[in-house]
């Protein structure tokens, strides 16, 4: 055996108390590191398996998100200010973007969606001095796929009870989760056949009334996914705002002076002393005339009426999902280059608000293990270079009888990287041990918030190849590099200094 | 033949603001096979010309020449220092002064002790975690192949093990070649120590007191073994004794006097081989 390897391990051997402190601080790193790798490697590969399969498809195509706004399929983020929630726009001009799809290679199946914040309600309004807090309250997701292919693009759903909604009917398929917190809110059953009402989100207070046709329990059992009601589209279309008069808005060109949405009643009808007592104005000639202006209420009606084309999402599958991120770049080039008023997302981005925490949650371990990172290179160095002011007797007298200074580097080398590599690998060995017996008891938790925050409920970990070697060449690497500081002390010492101190 | 020369060597060490000589001007030789001595009291330079001579320590001023090599030729010796680690007052602040020694340098000084000299040390310094056999074997196993001069270079792998089981017999720890150095009593450690700077055929051995941790009786075995060896015509080795032990100085043929840094007189004896194994044995 080469002679530095030999004194390496004969080293390691000697100075045990040294080694196993270092060896200790590198097993319990590698093993942190690589649990924390193996519950984000769970909770991302869990999350795009669910998502992709039962939601989101591989590409989901939306308007663009409305400025200072993010927007993904459950909804838009204002990011500047907080005022009414708003709607998600719909697709404008959905034929040249089909057109666009249809040019596409690898599309596997395409369909249509609308997207829209709901609450179930008791009676005739929703009850929001029931007792409970605000998280129990009843809310959903109101999800209307098109008639014909969103079933077949997403047929996941475990249907309890009843069946899938009408397309002609306005018939409601709750998540049975739901249905629970109904219970737990209201104090009321729900079933089969009872109609309730449904109160949308946003600046348009829109009830509306449904028969329960089914209730079905998600694909998952530990998705992050919120509860989802389904319905037909044109029930949905109505919560999401896509009326006619929202798209002729949305449609309006910038030219077009909107001002008048910005001004109050006040400003546009006068005080209401005005509107009564005076007989001049714009109201003011009398019942007779005002009735004529505002008894008419056909263009009111008109615009109020749900838009049948128009949808809030295109969701695609392709032949092979691998092709997401090549087919989303090929897609936006095209919208741009056809000035289509779109853009493409990869089922990630079209999840956000689901996706985002994890990736807050992957930031914060990374800032986490930083941290730990540099507490063990402070340790390892500070116990080698003790190590070194113990051996230098030994090095002077090896530089004496001719070592080189490349000599004591190799030597140095060597041990660290056996230290390091040995005590990783014993680590990832706990590590994937700890994995298996915490997988073994299918620890689940069934909070909302917590499967949102970590992307689903069900803490289980994923031992990678990829992340465990990935882990012994890092800390193997840090290792080494946590002697830097000792080796150079160990190259100062010179020959001279293996006379001054006492020998074996 | 002279296998070490010095001339006109002088060693300055800093002090503070202060200037220690500790050599001035030392010129001699010895030659090849002689057993030599330099003796003085403490603070005289006998370890500091060792040291030079070993080539761990760098002379201020000077030339040393080992087996014909002038070791410190063309190099500007003002500018090599030793590490020290000191911090000194510039004048324009404190400095940390300049330690190392470039690495061409070292690097070729190293390899020059590595094939031309041997050391014992006092303290013994063997190598805690190599056995006897290993702590022996070691220096011939650092060697970078081309550039070593060491004889032993150019052995096989069958011949190197027979080189160091003949030393191993030689100094009498047959028995013990796979023990540890702390298994070991001080003689046998010492014993050790002479193997391993005779392993790799160096002309020059030197040794800094060897016999100062060792009781009498194992200081009269290690004498007796370093003249054996010394006598012995295949090894024809030549050793150079820093010491103030009178019994080396009786054994040597040739003692260096040194006083303050300076030699007072370089004696070349006849006749004492007798009176000094008398006297040990």
């Amino acid at each position: 055996m080469n002679v530095t390897l030999r004194l390496a391990f004969r080293n390691i051997k000697e100075h045990r108390a040294k080694s196993i402190i270092i060896g200790m601080f590198i097993i319990l790193g590698t093993a942190i590191v690589e649990l924390g790798n193996g519950f984000l490697e769970s909770v991302n590969r869990g999350l795009e398996l669910d998502f992709r399969a039962h939601y989101t498809g591989d590409i989901v195509i939306s308007a663009p998100a409305p400025e200072n706004t993010k927007m993904d399929m459950f909804g838009i983020s204002n990011m500047s200010s907080l005022g009414d929630i708003q709607q998600i726009p719909a697709l404008e001009d959905i034929n040249a973007i089909e057109e666009q799809v249809k040019s596409l290679k690898g599309v596997k199946s395409e369909t249509k969606l609308i997207s829209a914040k709901a609450m179930l309600m008791k009676g005739d309004e929703a009850d929001f001095d029931m007792e409970g807090d605000s998280g129990s309250m009843p809310t959903c997701f109101l999800f209307a796929g098109e008639n014909d292919t969103y079933f077949k693009m997403f047929p996941g759903q475990h249907i309890s009870e009843g069946t899938y909604p009408d397309k002609n009917e306005n018939t409601l398929l709750i998540d049975s989760r739901l249905r629970d917190k109904y219970y737990k809110y209201y104090k009321t059953n729900l079933n089969v056949g009872d109609t309730i009402l449904l109160a949308g989100y946003g600046a348009q207070s829109i009830v509306r009334e449904a028969k329960i046709c089914g209730f079905y329990t998600q694909p998952e059992e530990h998705s992050a996914m919120y509860p989802l009601v389904y319905c037909n589209p044109s029930f949905a279309r109505a919560f999401a705002d896509l009326t006619y008069g929202a798209t002729f808005a949305q449609s309006l060109p910038s030219s077009v002076d909107t001002t008048i949405a910005d001004s109050s009643e006040d400003d546009l009808f006068g005080g209401s002393d005005t509107m009564i007592a005076s007989d001049s104005g714009v109201l003011g000639k009398g019942k007779e005339n005002f009735n004529n202006i505002l008894g008419d209420t056909t263009l009111r009606d008109k615009l109020n009426k749900t838009d049948d084309g128009a949808w809030n999402f295109i969701i695609l599958k392709l032949d092979n999902s691998l092709n997401d991120k090549k087919t989303v770049k090929e897609l936006n080039n095209m919208f741009t280059a056809n000035k289509i008023h779109a853009r493409a997302l990869n089922w990630k981005n079209a999840s956000a608000t689901f996706t985002s925490s994890v990736d807050g949650i992957s930031g914060i371990f990374t800032a986490l293990v930083v941290i730990l990172a540099i507490v063990v290179f402070i340790i390892i160095m500070n116990t080698m270079t003790v190590s070194v002011i113990e051996r230098t007797s030994e090095i002077g007298t090896m530089r004496a009888l001719g070592a080189e200074k490349n000599f004591i580097r190799r030597l140095f080398f060597n041990e660290s990287v056996f230290i390091g590599a040995f005590s990783s690998v014993i680590g990832s060995i706990i590590a994937i041990i700890c994995m298996l017996i915490i997988n073994s008891f299918k620890i689940a938790i069934d909070n909302d918030t917590v499967k949102l925050i970590l992307g689903g409920g069900l803490i289980a970990f994923i031992p990678t190849v990829k992340n465990i070697l990935g882990t012994i060449l890092l800390i193997t690497t840090g290792s080494v590099l946590a002697n830097i500081y000792p080796l150079s002390a160990a190259l100062k010492i010179t020959p001279l200094k293996a006379l001054s101190k006492d020998g074996e | 033949m002279a296998v070490v020369t010095f001339s006109n060597v002088r060693k300055v060490y800093p002090l503070g603001k202060q200037q220690v000589v500790a050599v001035n001007g030392a010129t001699f030789s010895v030659e090849k096979g002689e057993f030599a001595a330099i003796s003085g009291p403490s603070g005289s330079g006998k370890s500091t010309i060792l040291n030079m001579t070993g080539l761990i320590d760098v002379p201020s001023a000077g030339s040393i020449i080992i087996d014909g090599t002038d070791v410190y030729n063309g190099i500007n010796l003002e500018e090599t220092q030793t590490d020290t680690g000191r911090w000194e007052n510039t004048g324009n602040g404190k400095k940390k002064v300049k330690t190392t020694l470039p690495a061409k340098l070292d690097n070729r000084i190293t390899g020059l002790r590595r094939s031309h000299l041997g050391f014992i040390f006092q303290t013994f310094n063997l190598i805690p975690v190599l056995n006897v056999y290993e702590n022996i074997e070691f220096p011939v196993l650092i060697g970078k192949k081309g550039d070593s001069e060491s004889p032993v270079d150019s052995f096989s792998k069958e011949q190197k093990e027979e080189w160091i089981d003949y030393l191993i017999e030689k100094v009498g720890l047959t028995d013990w070649k796979k023990h540890k150095p702390s298994e070991l009593s001080g003689g046998q450690r010492q014993r050790v120590a002479i193997a391993r700077a005779l392993v790799t055929k160096a002309p020059v051995i030197l040794a800094d007191e060897p016999t100062a941790n060792l009781d009498s009786k194992n200081s009269g075995q290690i004498l007796s073994l370093m003249k054996n060896l010394n006598r012995d015509s295949e090894l024809q080795t030549t050793f150079i004794f820093s010491t103030h032990d009178t019994r080396i100085v009786n054994m040597c043929d040739h003692v260096i006097h040194l006083l303050d840094g300076e030699i007072t007189k370089d004696e070349h004896k006849t006749g004492s081989d007798s009176y000094g194994l008398a006297e040990v044995q």
